[in-house]
């Protein structure tokens, strides 16, 4: 009993050594490449989150890309639980994002329930584009994974068309050429947080969203259910679930928390909807959700750090002379490091633990 | 209409098949190593990346097609790396991939050449337009075979050895192997270990070069994020065709040419953004009719 415990709890020290030393890497790695470009890679860190923590108007922004961060890992999460790839939180983005502004300006409304339906048909917009690839997998046993990502450049080029031959004639832009669909109304627009700055009533949504999903996910028996069907769909099936069901709308909520997503970048930031807008939103949260190992709260975390990178990369870029874009590099490279599985380590620290207490056989200590 | 079929649409489309096309090749040999690779875009990339710098270094497009197919191995051996004796998950490590050449390349770029963005230098050097001496002479055909630019024909000759390759030596048969039943590869006494690493790497190598054929075959330049996709439509075609080099080729070809029809159709402000969709959609109704038709065998 106490080997059981002592290992558990070197499982979660390991965790998160494997954690420190992704990111530590990743961090170096940086470092040498803000070093080569000519600048001290500390005082580019220090003003990355100077830059995004360090006023009002920081914490602002930082909380407006919070924001999707949280909303596009949750989304992915959803699948990941269920042992389902939903690649596709991009596609369903764009489709929610160019619903909420067509409601956004050619509905007319005259108070705030203008914005609450188009968040609404948003997200529901975004939930059916996950539809095709939800049947298509829960039915006939097609590749979630390719049918998704496809689907992305689809919705890509979709909404460039729809923008570009329907919805173009009225709209401004600000920077010439861009495809964009005329600003919504007022009445559509979210409320900010701390006006002027872009952070809005999004993240509140983004957080209350976690915590029901966190709800739903350790404290139901669907929470239950759907960990069952991500590690045995046979097993679940063989007990009495409908996975076929229960896995289509599963795939359907996350496409929906997708198209939401979408949705508040347009009513909350953007105004408007423009062409190619949100670049890897919903590949971001692919990472997100598998860095926070699909806890919802733990996604809070990583989106924030998340939130913090982004927006902090910015400022760096403005203070420094090192590229923004070191900041990508880092985080592509965290995760990279954390693909890498510790078995080996794991089995090392096993024996270690057993051979301490002076249990040799294999699988007693766990 | 008639423009679909233009000589300028043809010339078009046969250049743009060329990327596809090699990198449809490499991400095959990757999916016989049962690795679903959706890095192929990373590979370009930084394929695209170290030809514009081999090109620019010795003034040669030789060298950066030597050097693109390089850094192709390169990054196709992290991927292995990861996937095969780390067991890492191959679609998160394809997504950190595609992030890591994204910002890498464009940092890189700064590093080397000063400049964000984009790189035009009179320094790099394409592959010239070939003229065929006797093929020109033959009426239309000698038109269309001849006088485009050496890379097309570097292609058709890859093409043609991957095929001879994958059908005719041993080599070929082993890889087809690993693709069907990699037990079989054990029992025969070899390594399956090896022969996936062996994929990965001509994955890697075709994948760069193709990313050469972007910035070496006429545009001689570098943009960032310039494989725009591409990786993914070579992907699709892998999965059309399921390891036969044939179909590859039909589907790359296809996929090149609609890509070519809707430069036209964009230089008349027709939607050609319907146009750039079909290689997704025709994915996705292939997959769904061939999981059907192995189904009704299955069933009958």
């Amino acid at each position: 009993m106490i080997i059981v415990k002592k290992v558990v709890k070197n499982q979660l020290l390991l965790e998160f050594i494997k954690y420190f030393i992704a990111l530590f890497l990743g961090i170096i790695i940086g470092a040498i490449l803000i070093i080569l470009k000519g600048e001290n890679p500390l005082v580019a860190y220090y003003m990355l989150f100077k830059g995004a923590l360090g006023s009002r108007a920081a914490l602002a922004q930082t909380l407006r890309w919070t924001t999707p961060a949280i909303l596009t890992g949750l989304a992915t999460a959803i699948g990941f639980r269920i042992g389902v790839f939903n690649l596709g939180v991009e596609g369903q983005l764009y489709i929610g994002a160019l619903i909420a502004a067509i409601v956004g300006y050619a509905v007319p409304f005259a108070n705030r329930v203008h914005a609450i339906v188009a968040l609404l048909l948003g997200s529901l917009a975004g939930g059916l584009y996950a539809l095709l690839p939800a049947i298509l997998w829960m039915r006939y046993r097609i590749n979630e994974i390719v049918n998704t990502l496809m689907l992305n450049y689809v919705a890509y080029l979709l909404t460039e068309y729809i923008t570009r031959h329907f919805l173009m004639e009225n709209s401004v832009s600000a920077v010439p050429k861009q495809i964009v669909s005329p600003e919504i109304a007022n009445s559509a627009k979210l409320p900010l947080l701390m006006p002027p700055y872009q952070a809005n009533i999004g993240f509140i949504v983004a957080i209350i969203l976690a915590l029901v999903l966190s709800y739903l996910f350790f404290r139901t028996s669907t929470g239950y259910t759907l960990n069952i069907i991500g590690q045995n769909p046979s097993f679940a099936s063989y007990g009495g679930v409908n996975v076929r069901r229960l896995g289509t709308v599963a795939f359907i909520v996350s496409g929906m928390i997708g198209g939401l997503t979408g949705a508040l970048e347009i009513l909350g930031v953007h105004h408007q909807f423009a062409a190619n807008f949100s670049v890897n939103l919903g590949f971001d949260g692919v990472l997100i959700a598998l860095l926070a190992k699909t806890n919802p709260l733990g996604i809070i975390v990583v989106g924030f750090f998340w939130g913090i990178l982004k927006n902090g990369a910015l400022a760096m870029e403005r203070m420094t002379s090192a590229n923004k874009i070191v900041i990508q590099v880092v985080q592509a490279l965290f995760v990279l490091f954390l693909t890498v599985d510790t078995g080996v380590v794991k089995q090392l620290l096993a024996k270690r633990v057993a051979w301490t207490k002076g249990v040799h056989k294999d699988g007693d200590a766990i | 209409m008639e423009m679909l079929f233009s000589y300028g649409t043809l010339m078009a489309g046969i250049t743009l098949t060329v990327p596809i096309l090699l990198a449809a090749l490499g991400g095959m040999f990757a999916d016989q190593a049962n690795l679903f690779n959706i890095a192929l875009e990373s590979f370009m990339l930084l394929g695209a990346f170290f030809a514009v710098v081999g090109s620019f270094l010795g003034a040669s497009p030789w060298l950066g097609f030597l050097m693109a197919g390089l850094a192709g191995i390169l990054i196709a051996l992290v991927f292995g790396v990861l996937v095969i004796d780390y067991r890492a998950n191959t679609v998160v490590v394809g997504i950190a991939l595609n992030m890591s050449a994204w910002g890498m390349t464009s940092l890189l770029l700064e590093l080397f050449f000063g400049v964000r963005g984009f790189l035009i230098d009179p320094r790099i050097v394409s592959f010239p337009n070939l003229e065929l001496p006797i093929i020109k002479m033959i009426p239309v055909l000698g038109k269309i075979l001849s006088g485009h630019n050496l890379f097309v024909y570097i292609t058709i000759i890859i093409v043609v050895s991957v095929y001879i390759i994958t059908y005719q030596s041993k080599f070929g048969l082993r890889i087809r192997a690993l693709g069907q039943n990699p037990d079989s590869l054990e029992t025969a006494g070899l390594s399956i270990r090896r022969y996936r690493y062996l994929a990965v790497v001509i994955n890697g190598f075709l994948c760069g070069i193709a990313g050469a054929s972007l910035t070496l075959s006429g545009l001689s330049m570098f943009s960032e994020n310039m494989s725009a996709g591409k990786g993914f439509i070579a992907l699709a075609a892998v999965l059309l065709a399921r390891g036969k080099p044939t179909l590859i080729i039909l589907a790359s070809i296809f996929f090149g040419y609609a890509e070519g029809v809707s430069i036209k159709l964009q230089g008349f402000g027709l939607p050609h953004q319907l146009i750039l969709m079909t290689p997704y959609i025709i994915t996705i109704i292939f997959l769904f009719i061939g999981t059907r038709k192995k189904h009704a065998r299955i069933g009958g």
